[in-house]
């Protein structure tokens, strides 16, 4: 039942429409007017994705109709020659074919105001543009920040959008939306703290914590895989899953960014957040509804219940390398500590692969192997949920063919998912022969699949934050990763953990898998 | 290759599509089929028309389709098969396959056999039906039984009251998924008037609103717009009182209010399009919603009244709504609530 007030009438006429009637029950809410302010827009991600993808959103009508988006950064340019510099951008990066009729009214939403974020002076005279572009857009006062800065710079601008009013309270009836990027926090202790200053000036359903692998077709698919097909969700615990294995890899190096990978590692760049993420979707048990808080309450249960490390215990199931110098595609590549604005001694990890364990009812004892690493040889993302073998009577006795079945998730490249299972091989012998029962996006739904920025923003502006991390999630993950990066601060590497560049890690990551008699799928 | 020399039997369709991705082997194509898509239509005008659906369907959902031509020659019979691939476009690194049946004379009956083996079995059936949807032909019955859901094409019906009570009888009696292009066709106008009503304020302008006038593009046919009308009038639960003409009575909570249909010709622009809707809520409020002709996805929304006269905006319609007919029907699971009510209405009304 809803009330609506007849102005004409003025009276009360109650109905029973439901509060929009001509709305369809799959259609989405429609994103409010608003505008997208970027911080940090002369940096790489704003060029590379961001600016790409809020193109793409326009191209595909998903951007409210009243709209702008402002690039803030420090250097001194014009709004032309910034507009000129996306429209390189887009051509360049965009996944659809930028044409000049698009590119042109894309422009028109499109801003630059210069100015220093650290500095005071820059807050109330980009209030006053915004309240302009509010009336030349109708853009009704509703804001979405978007902070692709250094995480340093965080805190003081928040601080700053609040002071100046630029963020305001949740009660208000126009919106103030902040998203942050990666790496929330350097451990659980700077996550804290990092949470307690936003948390004086945001609540939390106004902080947007972006991790673009949630943005991902086939991380989002996961949820439908698991609780839309009966065939799967009764076989995946305890009782018939072996071992979980996820990794993430990557065949490029650093790529120039010595500075900020020097004061990070892999550990805080990729796992604990992609990696984490991706664990959490793969374990967690089927929300109550697909609310964003109902999802993130399941999520958060499955970190919370990975069983912490002591000290014995981060040797035994933490590994972690540096790339030496090696061969990628066949070129000769530099060592990690070859590369620019790298310490000559850096002890920091370009590779981690750590064995933990869920200590919940369904995957008690179920090993869970995650990898992540730079300079290996080749990139690729995979899930992997490996089953346990059937008794060894019938097919196995005769034939060490005789393989368990796994369901691959592939994240990227190629993405789509894969079972493998066993069948004879035709002939009078009963010889068996693993075969692959193949999907694949790209044969199914044919067109490039949107990038997980432009899902990640459209969602953001719709005020919907399934896809993004809460607090909760970041902390019980840092509070699982922080010990082991701290013990790791205090033994350097060693030789053994070295590997060159081009192969999977160091050594002793087979070990970890092969003392329980498992291997690492291949990649 | 001229069409004569592509024909084969209907026997040697599988081995003539292993050809086709023989032939591919080595670029880098690969054969995309999400479902199965049945076009059934005469030989006439209209066949070029559905085949610009097949070749738009799959840049969206590639598919298997099988296009169905029947021609009527006077003592003539005949079956004639051949197999193409379809690219969705020129770059794409997929191809779908296509297996054409033109059909003559009392070889009719064996097209359910021969479509029948050609069925991807995993994937859904989509049947387009683009005869007359009045009438009853067994054929067509056939091929319904084995479609997932029926897609109907309104425009080429002689009698739309005939056609919407059918549609009703086939949804209670038989509970076949059913829709209708047309329905699809005014995809874009449901959506904008969802968006632009979405607060309390705004919905209730329309609530209050005395007259709203549909102009159409008067070439073939007023269905997408008798469709909007009575999805309006069915969603605001308006009460049907009389129609005279193109002009239709309601009482909306005991107010009335005419909704009016005017024909304009935009020999350009596809026909029966939705151009303008113009609700009147007083002689000083009027919301205006104008369809740009030259960018169909973009619309012009302008809000005036006795206190305010807004700038008009542009509404940039979702990409997925610009080729509104197949594609959109495609995933829509079962018949549509909101459709079944609206061709109630309809059924009254007309």
């Amino acid at each position: 039942m809803d009330t609506f007030y007849n102005m004409q009438n003025d009276q009360v006429v109650v109905n029973k429409l439901s509060i929009n009637p001509l709305k369809e029950t799959d259609q989405r809410d429609t994103p409010n007017p608003c505008i997208l302010v970027i911080f940090g827009a002369s940096g790489d991600l704003t060029g590379r994705k961001l600016i790409p993808a809020i193109y793409n959103l326009m191209k595909d009508g998903q951007l409210p109709p009243h709209f702008a988006c402002v690039g803030v950064a420090r250097r001194e340019k014009n709004r032309e020659a910034f507009c000129k510099e996306m429209q390189e951008h887009i051509q360049k990066f965009s996944r659809t074919k930028a044409t000049n009729g698009d590119l042109e009214a894309f422009t028109e939403k499109l801003y630059y105001y210069k100015g220093d974020f650290q500095e005071d002076t820059l807050y109330p005279d980009l209030e006053k543009f915004l309240q302009e572009l509010d009336k030349k857009h109708g853009t009704k006062g509703n804001r979405l920040f978007y902070l692709s800065t250094p995480p340093s710079s965080f805190t003081p601008i928040i601080e700053k959008l609040k002071k100046y009013r630029l963020v305001y309270d949740i009660s208000e009836t126009r919106f103030s939306r902040v998203i942050i990027e990666k790496p929330f926090g350097h451990d659980n202790k700077s996550a804290l703290l990092l949470q307690n200053e936003l948390s004086k000036n945001l609540s939390e359903n106004q902080i947007y914590r972006i991790d673009h692998y949630l943005g991902k077709e086939t991380v989002q698919n996961l949820l439908v895989f698991r609780f839309s097909n009966s065939l799967f969700e009764g076989v995946w615990n305890n009782r018939y899953v072996d071992n979980l294995q996820i990794s993430v890899a990557e065949s490029i190096g650093i790529e120039g960014r010595g500075n900020f990978f020097e004061g990070q590692g892999l550990v805080r760049d990729i796992v604990q957040n992609h990696l984490m993420q991706l664990l959490s979707l793969v374990a967690m048990e089927p929300p109550t509804n697909l609310s964003a808080e109902a999802i993130r309450d399941e999520k958060v249960k499955v970190l919370q219940s990975l069983q912490r490390f002591n000290e014995e215990q981060i040797e035994n199931f933490a590994v972690r390398g540096q790339y030496k110098e090696g061969f990628i595609d066949g070129e000769p590549v530099i060592a990690y500590r070859s590369e620019p604005h790298v310490q000559k001694d850096s002890q920091i990890e370009t590779f981690a692969a750590i064995r933990l364990q869920i200590e919940n009812w369904r995957w008690a004892g179920v090993p869970i192997y995650i990898r992540a690493g730079k300079r290996l040889p080749k990139r690729s993302t995979e899930i992997v949920v490996t089953f346990k073998r059937t008794p060894n009577i019938l097919f196995h006795k005769h034939d060490k063919n005789n393989a368990p079945n796994q369901v691959i998730f592939r994240i990227q490249p190629n993405e789509g998912i894969s079972m493998k299972f066993n069948s004879k091989v035709p002939g009078s012998t009963n010889l068996i022969q693993p075969v692959n029962m193949d999907f694949q996006y790209a044969n199914y739904f044919g067109k490039a699949v949107p990038e997980a920025y432009e899902r990640l923003i459209y969602d953001a502006i719709l005020g919907d934050g399934t896809l993004f991390a809460r607090v909760d999630e970041s902390l019980s993950s840092w509070e699982f990763l922080t010990p082991i990066l701290e013990s790791w601060a205090s033994h350097p590497l060693e030789e053994e953990d070295f590997y060159p560049s081009g192969t999977w890690g160091p050594t002793s990551v087979d070990y970890l898998l092969r003392r329980e008699h498992k291997n690492w799928k291949p990649l | 290759m001229t069409k004569t020399e592509m024909y084969i039997q209907p026997k040697e369709i599988l081995k003539e599509i292993s050809s086709l991705s023989e032939k591919l082997k080595g670029t880098n194509l690969v054969r995309a089929t999400l479902f199965n898509l049945v076009i059934y239509s005469k030989k006439d005008s209209r066949e070029a028309y559905f085949r610009k659906i097949a070749e738009t369907t799959i840049k969206k959902f590639p598919c298997r389709v099988i296009f169905i031509t029947e021609e009527e020659r006077p003592e003539e019979s005949f079956l004639k098969t051949y197999v193409t691939e379809l690219r969705p476009e020129e770059e794409s690194s997929i191809f779908c396959d296509m297996i054409h049946f033109e059909v003559c004379g009392e070889h009719r009956e064996r097209i359910p056999f021969v479509v029948l083996p050609h069925l991807l079995s995993d994937r859904p059936v989509y049947l387009l039906r683009g005869d007359d949807p009045i009438t009853q032909d067994p054929l067509l019955l056939k091929l319904e039984e084995i479609a997932t859901r029926t897609i109907f094409d309104s425009e080429g019906t002689k009698n739309f009251t005939a056609f919407a009570k059918i549609l009703l009888t086939l949804q209670e009696s038989a509970h076949i998924d059913t829709g209708d292009l047309n329905w699809a066709r005014t995809t874009s106008f449901r959506t904008l008037f969802s968006e632009i009503f979405n607060s309390k304020e705004k919905l209730s302008s329309l609530l209050r609103a005395k007259e709203i006038e549909i102009t159409y593009n008067k070439i073939n046919h007023e269905i997408p717009a008798l469709y909007f009308q009575a999805w309006l009038a069915s969603r605001l639960s308006w009460e049907f009182q009389h129609r005279v003409g193109e002009t239709f009575s309601y009482l909306s909570r005991k107010s009335p209010i005419t909704v009016k249909l005017a024909a304009s010709l935009q020999e350009s622009l596809p026909p029966g399009r939705i151009l303008s809707v113009l609700c009147k809520v007083s002689e000083e409020e009027k919301i205006y919603f104008t369809v740009n002709p030259k960018e169909l996805d973009s619309i012009s929304v302008q809000y005036t009244s006795k206190t305010s006269c807004e700038l008009p905006f542009l509404y940039k319609l979702p990409k997925e709504h610009l080729n509104p007919s197949l594609v959109h029907e495609i995933y829509n699971v079962g018949t549509s609530a909101t459709f079944l009510e609206a061709l109630k209405l309809l059924a009254k009304t007309l």
